[in-house]
């Protein structure tokens, strides 16, 4: 065994591919990782955004859109401007985990906008 | 030196090349990764903040409309952390700045303050639909707000005498209960009271059924254009704004609603045995068309920017 060491010890073939071996998994998940994480702060500032149509739909009494819920009481029609509407958009990750690293980024994104009834 | 430009085959070591190569590569993406999850941070807070100065710009516009002064606390409005500038009722404008500091993540350099502003505006309402009434600005008279008044649809005298028609009342040209009308337009009349129990359905119990009592806007017309060109009841007449009236009851043909009102209309002798109840409110709207029209006490208010 150590003669067949010994034969090989100035041979550096394959030392290279042997690094990019090690280094690989890291990087992938760094690059899986950043798109991950920039796919879900993308959603939850679409989910931010949805939730601010929807309680303006809500506080004009217009069809919410979809993936909108009204949180509590709705307004009238016509609008009580005493009052006021939260509505909450919800939006489903799809992606969420890096490879061989526990999955911590939440199955959902939940935003609520409160707006003024009729404003 | 002598390494480096020694280039002789036998003596090429390119062994921790990879390495080297990966310390810096792995440098620039940790950086580019950190920078990214930052920037996203930052756009979401900012995304937030715009959300919560256009939801606090139209309470204040709301209150500026109603009251003339900014008076409900704003804090629901907005999120954790953010702070805002002092509402103020300018002249049918106003302007709210949401503030929130927003610290890297990942950097550890402070992105500073995200700042962004909203500004809604208010005015009279100019368009919009409403049940198919209208009234006379006399009879309108702008009691105080709040006042309970009865309103007789078929009135065969007018009470005030200022208006050509009957109690001042006109019925519009329209089966639904839903009428656009523009503010210094002209709409066509219906004379006679065969369909005024229709219209009366359509102030109090529209479909889908709203309970009472209900706001409904109702347009008025401006008396002295009607008696110039004799619009007894076909119109057409000049629409000078909205008023906004909660109708509380009604009474006809034996119907009736509020139970004050009795089965018949207290002054059914004199005034007609079609009356509704309620009062003028102020009112605000974002359903119509912001633009000049006298003010009845409905206003629009909309987002200008």
């Amino acid at each position: 065994m150590s003669r067949i060491l010994k034969s090989h010890r100035h041979d550096d073939r394959g030392v290279v591919a042997l690094e990019v071996v090690l280094v690989m998994p890291i990087l992938l998940m760094l690059i899986i990782g950043t798109v991950v994480l920039g796919n879900f702060l993308n959603l939850k500032t679409q989910t931010t955004g949805l939730a601010r149509d929807g309680a303006r739909a809500a506080s004009i009494s217009r069809p919410l859109p979809a993936d909108t819920m009204v949180v509590g009481a709705a307004c009238a029609n016509p609008s009580d401007p005493t009052k006021f509407v939260t509505v909450q958009a919800t939006k489903t990750v799809s992606l969420r985990s890096i490879p061989f690293l526990p999955t911590v980024l939440p199955d959902k994104i939940t935003e609520t906008v409160t707006m003024r009834c009729g404003g | 030196m002598r390494r480096l430009n020694d280039t002789k085959p036998d003596d090429r070591d390119d062994s921790g090349v990879a390495t080297i190569f990966v310390i810096l590569a792995m440098t620039a993406m940790l950086v580019g990764a950190a920078l990214a999850i930052d920037v996203g941070g930052y756009v979401a807070a900012a995304r937030s903040a715009q959300n919560s100065a256009d939801a606090t710009v139209l309470a204040v516009a709301t209150d500026c409309a109603l009251n003339g002064a900014p008076i409900a606390d704003y804090a629901r409005y907005r999120k954790a952390g953010q702070t805002i500038t002092t509402p103020a009722c300018g002249s049918g404008e106003s302007t709210i700045t949401v503030t929130k500091t927003v610290d890297g993540l990942l950097l550890a350099q402070s992105a500073g303050d995200v700042d962004r502003s909203a500004t809604a505006r208010w005015g009279t309402l100019s368009r919009a639909n409403t049940v198919p009434l209208v009234i006379a600005d006399c009879e309108f008279r702008a009691p105080a707000t709040g006042t309970i008044v009865t309103l007789y649809l078929d009135d065969p005298k007018p009470q005030s005498g200022c208006s050509s028609l009957p109690g001042g009342f006109s019925q519009l040209d329209k089966s639904e209960c839903s009428v656009p009308i523009s503010a210094n337009g002209t709409v066509a009349g219906v004379p006679g009271v065969g369909g005024l129990q229709n219209k009366i359905l359509c102030l109090t119990n529209p479909p889908p059924a709203a309970a009472l009592p209900r706001t409904v806007l109702i347009p008025i017309y401006s008396t002295s254009a009607c008696k110039a060109i004799d619009c007894k009841g076909k119109g057409p007449y000049l629409i000078l704004g909205f008023a906004a009236l909660e109708v509380s009851g009604y009474s006809f043909n034996g119907n009736v609603y509020d139970g004050s009102l009795g089965k018949k209309c207290p002054d059914e002798k004199d005034r007609g045995k079609y009356c509704i109840r309620g009062k003028y409110v102020e009112w605000v709207s974002s359903l119509g068309t912001p633009g000049p029209s006298t003010d009845y006490g409905v206003t629009q208010v909309y987002l200008y920017s």
